[in-house]
């Protein structure tokens, strides 16, 4: 009963430093209703946020204690209702576009219980999967250790004897696997598994909010709602939550900041650039190749930006890239004042030299395949939806940028994968049947989430005014 | 700059092609899939014990066949010998799954090349050393069983 009681204490506390920053920023109105329908966004922007500021303790030597995660919590919840206030944004309005049509409230309401019935049974079900692959030997790994020390125990985090760890690999899951394990009073690592389907159903959410909820989208133009539903249905994603694996953490983190930057992109409110940079922040710190995709999405935004020149966005866009680079760069700084390297890293810079790449010809060509195979195999819905949206919005001029933006961004972490495969000195049959499964997701949800929010661009829309 | 009129109209359509591609989508089998793997992990629950020491029964490059279930009572024996937080060394012949073994032996913790430790684990094959003091039926050495002993490095 202590551990349900600190388990549930714990995702209040998250909940609540997310209403207050997402107030903060312009993103959610005062009052009940609005509190309820951004629930889900407000819960994922504290998970992020308490997570990096967690990574960010443990790597000044802060011990990562209860006391240290609650004092945390408390200063980050009261500077947040504190900048709403000062800001003044208590007031907006969120209309739920069903409540516009009565004809319509009842397929919405049902719509809604289903999928909430569904994310309770997921939750429940993956609650009692075992601990395996991966996440034994490299995340609940560190994740436990934590629970049970208060800092980075050189033995775990610095051992050459637990290099199959990968002590380089960002710390943001096995951070917030421990801060569950304190909050409940002692490890329960099964239990993790419902916090990353958590993420996963809230990442969702925050998506749909943000595309339509916020924008006032009548129930006929919420088609992309069930491409969103559809990857927290995909085989993929959920054996990826089972395993405990933090691919899907990572691609929904990203996913979810690259939809909100596409908003601003867009034109929505400059709040959207914030909780872009936080997410992506967020992402970078849970895998590597999500450290590369942020990058490569903030870059492909700055591209799309420096196309119009538009210096007063341009402006924001360096803040918020500011803000990204200052959250990746604690756990970075961490390492390379330990020395530490992987042996999956591929030799750089020679990595980059034509010479080299020429001569990696057939592992590429392999790894191209193996690429492809996959994409096709597990999300092949998401490519076929995301090339015809692309196609649609640049051959009508409907929305040329924002589809700029998103197929730069998929086709460049499409080949930064191509390429950190193809050139890594691992072993490729080692590689590929043990993970590419799992790596097509940091593009392929990308190009779900960018789908849905593309489909909205294709009718006309109704803001606010 | 606006879509001209006859592409508005193909637009309109779009929102139910996407939706056409979805519904074939649930249909080509992703979805039973997915609904069958949630009932599976729902009607067969693993104990919190039996989550954490899972690994050793899975198959793993350095873990053929899930082979180091064998292992798993030697390493719930070590647990309640050594306590909750000491330092050991193992010593092992041939590679265990050191990260499944790591796992399951925290809150121990393992030593770093050099430090001293706490104790020290014959893992498979027990050292010359460790073998010198059984002979001597030393307390300071606990056999498990042929292959597989502790050996407290302090004090008795």
């Amino acid at each position: 009963m202590r551990e349900l009681a600190g388990f549930a204490l714990l995702q209040a506390l998250l909940a609540l430093i997310g209403v207050g920053s997402l107030r903060a920023v312009g993103l959610l109105g005062a009052g009940v209703r609005p509190v309820v329908v951004g629930l889900g966004p407000a819960w994922l922007l504290g998970t992020a946020l308490v997570g990096l500021g967690l990574v960010l303790a443990l790597v000044l030597g802060v011990p990562f204690t209860l006391t240290t995660i609650v004092v945390l919590s408390v200063i980050a919840a009261g500077v947040a209702f504190a900048a709403a206030w000062h800001r003044g944004v208590m007031t907006e309005r969120v209309i739920d576009a069903a409540a516009v049509r009565p004809s319509r409230l009842w397929p919405v309401r049902v719509a809604i219980g289903t999928a909430a019935a569904y994310a309770g049974f997921g939750a429940y079900a993956v609650a009692r999967a075992p601990i395996q692959a991966d996440d034994a030997r490299i995340w609940s790994l560190k994740g436990l250790a934590l629970t049970y020390y208060d800092s980075l125990r050189p033995e775990i985090f610095l051992n050459p004897l637990t290099a199959v760890s990968h002590h380089v690999y960002p710390l943001l899951q096995p951070v917030l696997e421990a801060a569950l394990g304190r909050a409940m009073g002692r490890p329960e690592l099964r239990l993790f598994h419902t916090e990353l389907w958590l993420i996963l159903i809230a990442s969702i959410w925050t998506a749909a909010y943000l595309i339509w909820w916020r924008r006032e989208r009548p129930v006929r133009e919420q088609a992309g709602v069930a491409l969103l539903a559809l990857v927290a249905l995909t085989p993929a994603m959920v054996s990826n939550i089972w395993t405990g694996h933090a691919d899907a953490t990572g691609a929904v983190l990203l996913a979810a900041g690259a939809v909100a930057l596409g908003l601003w992109l867009d034109g929505a409110a400059d709040g959207h650039l914030w909780l872009a940079a936080i997410l992506l922040g967020a992402a970078a710190n849970t895998k590597d190749e999500d450290m590369i995709g942020a990058i490569i999405v903030l870059l492909a935004a700055g591209a799309v930006l420096g196309a119009r020149d538009r210096r007063t966005r341009l402006r924001l866009w360096l803040e918020a890239v500011g803000v990204c680079a200052l959250l990746i760069l604690p756990w970075r700084i961490w390492t390379a004042t330990h020395h530490l390297r992987d042996n999956v890293t591929p030799p750089l810079p020679r990595a980059l030299t034509p010479r080299f790449l020429l001569a990696r010809a057939p592992e590429l060509r392999r790894v191209g395949m193996a690429l492809v195979t996959h994409t096709i195999g597990e999300w092949g819905w998401a490519a076929a939806i995301f090339v015809t949206l692309c196609a649609v919005g640049l051959a009508t001029r409907t929305s040329r940028r924002l589809t700029a933006f998103y197929l730069i961004s998929f086709a460049a972490i499409a080949v930064a994968m191509l390429w950190l495969y193809g050139t890594t000195p691992i072993s490729l049959s080692l590689l590929i049947p043990r993970s590419m499964s799992r790596t097509v997701n940091v593009f392929m949800v990308l190009a779900a989430f960018a789908s849905a929010h593309l489909l909205s661009t294709l009718t006309p829309r109704r803001r606010r005014a | 700059m606006d879509a001209p009129q006859s592409a508005r109209a193909a637009l309109r359509l779009a929102p139910w092609v996407v939706i056409g591609a979805v519904v074939l989508a649930l249909a080509g089998g992703g979805i039973p899939a997915t609904l069958s793997l949630l009932s599976l992990a729902a009607r067969e629950p693993v104990s919190a014990t039996t989550g954490v020491d899972y690994c050793f029964g899975e198959s793993w490059p350095d873990n053929a066949n899930g082979g180091g279930i064998g292992r798993l009572p030697f390493v719930r024996w070590l647990k309640s010998r050594m306590g909750p937080h000491a330092v050991y060394a193992l010593d092992y012949t041939p590679p265990p799954d050191t990260g499944c073994v790591t796992l399951g032996l925290l809150p121990a913790l393992p030593a770093r090349p050099g430090e001293r430790a706490d104790w020290t684990i014959a893992f498979g094959t027990v050292p010359a050393e460790m073998r010198a003091l059984i002979a001597r039926h030393d307390r300071a050495v606990e056999v498990f069983a042929p292959g597989f002993a502790l050996q407290f490095n302090g004090r008795l």
